[in-house]
């Protein structure tokens, strides 16, 4: 009775006022901690994204000389055209053909490669090799095994009597070759990400489900799986937003051809911007558009399907 | 329910034998108690009847039927492990309706014998919690529950207590001990704990170093010790263990005291031999084996004196609280029934009375 109007009493006196310059000194601070990051991603980030929606809204030449203002219906205009509309349908098959296909390989080979088996070691290390090959790399290497006359690919065709493939210059096949070569650069992530999940996973809930007379599938379906569901949340996120922005192996292995079959949004915003850069940044926001409610929808509607470890 | 069997069953891991060369019979119903120091191939011998490994020799039977070739999923046992081994991803209700999954049962049908087996463990109320959300205690009930759930041959426990702080542990004690009854299956537990082994077996099967050592019940396995190491794991404190001599008349002497035996050791007289006391069995009287008091630590119920023989040896001599006793520094004299007094030959470890 005698204690808490003492502890109210210098409570409301003298502590107010020292947190609240104690306070003030924290926000300096965070904000001089903050500050370098801010103008980095200020400068690399923020300004040119502003600049780009801000662009969208001129009709331009090439050289950025003429500018006329026409505002939204540049944009209105970029997203009832044929052509961004085609690329659009063309991204949206190269994700839904390289996304799910990575996945289910990768995973498969992590769970392959945990194993306890020997000389696993070296497969880890084959397996996971391509995370260090660039788009560049994978590319031209994908482009001599696809070669029409010499490819190997070809030369195995012939070798059980079938006839040679073009499949980067045929307008039903140039697409599923470039998203195979994606999914086969993508393998290496995915491979390790989901072998580093599988490890964290104990033993004892394997064998207390094989002792429950769970089989492999089941096991896989019920444990692995459940239990992969962060991995495999970052990885969907991650490989679809790398899918909508693909462009190195479409200008190396087919140029957006043939017949416009592989022409992806940003292959077709580049090609855009050498003659109406103006355009091409309308493309650019409505694309960035596009990533940021895929990935919102994705974490919205996955996530509550995955446990997290506490 | 179904009845064990381990015959001559060998366990490798490279060079180290896990379990070697082990037979042993597991009635229909009975409570089994594997008790042994880390390390002693425990955990593997309940491992080898899951079917979680294989054995690189001898044979495992499942009510008579050889199931070395069968896979853990066929073998209908039930196993809850240290860990638990809880799905972090499921609630209760889920964690415990999984092993009937593969049986073919309903959805209705699995909730329904999931309630009922959260119901007999007193986890009606957790139900749609995940397991994170949960205490140890009732963690380890979910294990049980999942156990339970699907009536299996036989139940397979590895050190399922150990992760329970003192008190939680002598109640679930109880309380497994309470479930074998109920459910009247074969029980193959695993522990460390001899305490647990001695309170809740219906036999106990103490190995070490992978070796089957004795088999019997708990009162056999601590009045009558196979040899020194079972006189010296089971029980706290150990069995006093003291050089000896055998004397022509039957009997022993220690440091040139003499301690009779009952039925004689049937040793030639000169003999080096070790002597086996418990430290209840153990006096102080007027004459006896010459010693002085070290220690003396009371427990409330009991006081546990410690002593040093007059060749360096250690002995304790348990005393009730309220009994005379010595002070440090005591010279006393150390006396035990004839029947008290166990021989044992100090090369082979085992007793030969």
């Amino acid at each position: 009775m005698t204690l808490a109007p003492t502890l109210r009493g210098t409570g409301t006196e003298s502590v107010t006022p020292t947190a609240g310059a104690s306070k003030r000194r924290d926000r300096w601070l965070a904000l001089a901690l903050l500050a370098p990051s801010l103008v980095v991603f200020g400068v690399f980030v923020f300004y040119p994204l502003g600049r780009t929606v801000w662009l969208g809204f001129f009709l331009q030449d090439p050289f950025g000389l003429r500018r006329q203002w026409v505002g939204l219906e540049q944009y209105r205009d970029v997203i009832t055209s044929s052509e961004f509309l085609n690329s659009l349908e063309v991204t949206a098959l190269f994700t839904v053909y390289t996304v799910p296909t990575s996945l289910a390989l990768g995973l498969g080979m992590a769970v392959l490669a945990h194993q306890k088996l020997r000389g696993m070691r070296l497969f880890r290390t084959i397996f996971a090799s391509t995370v260090a090959t660039s788009v560049a790399v994978a590319s031209l290497l994908w482009l001599v095994l696809l070669q029409p006359s010499v490819g190997v690919f070809n030369q195995l065709l012939e070798s059980i009597g079938r006839e040679p493939l073009d499949l980067l210059n045929d307008a039903d096949t140039a697409l599923p070759a470039v998203a195979a070569t994606t999914v086969w650069q993508n393998l290496g992530a995915v491979f390790i990400v989901t072998l580093a999940g599988l490890q964290s996973v104990p033993d004892e809930l394997y064998e207390s489900a094989r002792v429950d007379g769970h089989g492999a599938w089941s096991r896989f379906r019920n444990v692995t799986i459940p239990m992969l569901g962060p991995q495999l949340l970052f990885l969907t996120v991650v490989l679809t937003i790398n899918a909508f922005q693909s462009f190195g192996q479409i200008d190396l292995l087919t140029e957006g051809g043939p017949e416009e079959s592989t022409n992806v949004i940003v292959y077709s915003i580049v090609e855009t911007l050498a003659i109406d850069p103006g355009a091409a940044s309308a493309q650019a926001v409505v694309l960035f558009g596009i990533v940021l409610v895929l990935s919102f929808v994705q974490f919205r509607w996955l996530d509550r399907r995955v446990h997290y470890a506490s | 329910m179904a009845g064990i069997e381990l015959e001559r069953v060998t366990k490798r891991f490279g060079d180290v034998v896990a379990v070697d060369d082990v037979s042993l019979d597991i009635g229909d119903g009975e409570f089994m108690v594997l008790v042994g120091p880390s390390g002693c191939g425990k955990s593997t011998a309940l491992r080898l009847v899951a079917g979680l490994e294989e054995p690189d020799e001898g044979v495992i039977r499942l009510d008579g039927e050889v199931v070395n070739d069968v896979e853990a999923k066929h073998r209908d046992l039930a196993m809850v492990f240290q860990s638990y081994a809880l799905y972090p991803h499921m609630t209760v209700r889920r964690n415990i309706a999984f092993p009937l999954k593969p049986l073919g049962v309903d959805r209705s049908e699995r909730d329904r014998r999931a309630a009922a087996a959260a119901a007999v463990l007193a986890l009606e109320d957790v139900l749609d919690r995940k397991p994170a959300q949960l205490s140890g205690g009732q963690r380890q009930r979910v294990a049980l529950a999942r156990a339970i759930v699907r009536e299996p041959r036989a139940f397979l426990m590895d050190e399922p207590l150990s992760n329970l702080d003192a008190k939680l542990r002598t109640e679930t004690r109880a309380d497994l001990v309470a479930l074998h009854e109920r459910l009247a299956t074969t029980f193959v537990y695993v522990t460390h704990d001899q305490v647990e082994a001695m309170t809740m077996a219906d036999r106990v099967a103490i190995l070490d170093a992978g070796r089957l050592q004795q088999v019997g019940t708990p009162d056999e396995v601590y009045e009558r010790p196979a040899n020194l190491f079972v006189a010296g794991f089971i029980g706290s404190p150990p069995m006093n263990v003291m050089s000896a001599t055998a004397t022509d008349d039957g009997g022993v002497t220690v440091v040139g005291a003499a301690l009779e035996s009952e039925a004689g050791t049937g040793l030639p007289a000169g003999r080096p031999v070790s002597v086996g006391v418990r430290p209840e069995a153990l006096s102080f009287g007027p004459s006896g084996i010459p010693a002085l008091v070290d220690t003396i630590e009371s427990h409330g119920h009991e006081r546990l004196v410690a002593c040093t023989l007059a060749d360096g040896s250690a002995a304790v001599v348990r005393l009730a609280s309220r009994a005379p006793s010595p002070k440090p520094g005591d010279p006393v004299h150390l006396s035990a029934r004839a029947d008290d007094v166990l021989v044992f030959d100090p090369e082979t470890g085992d007793r030969v009375r």
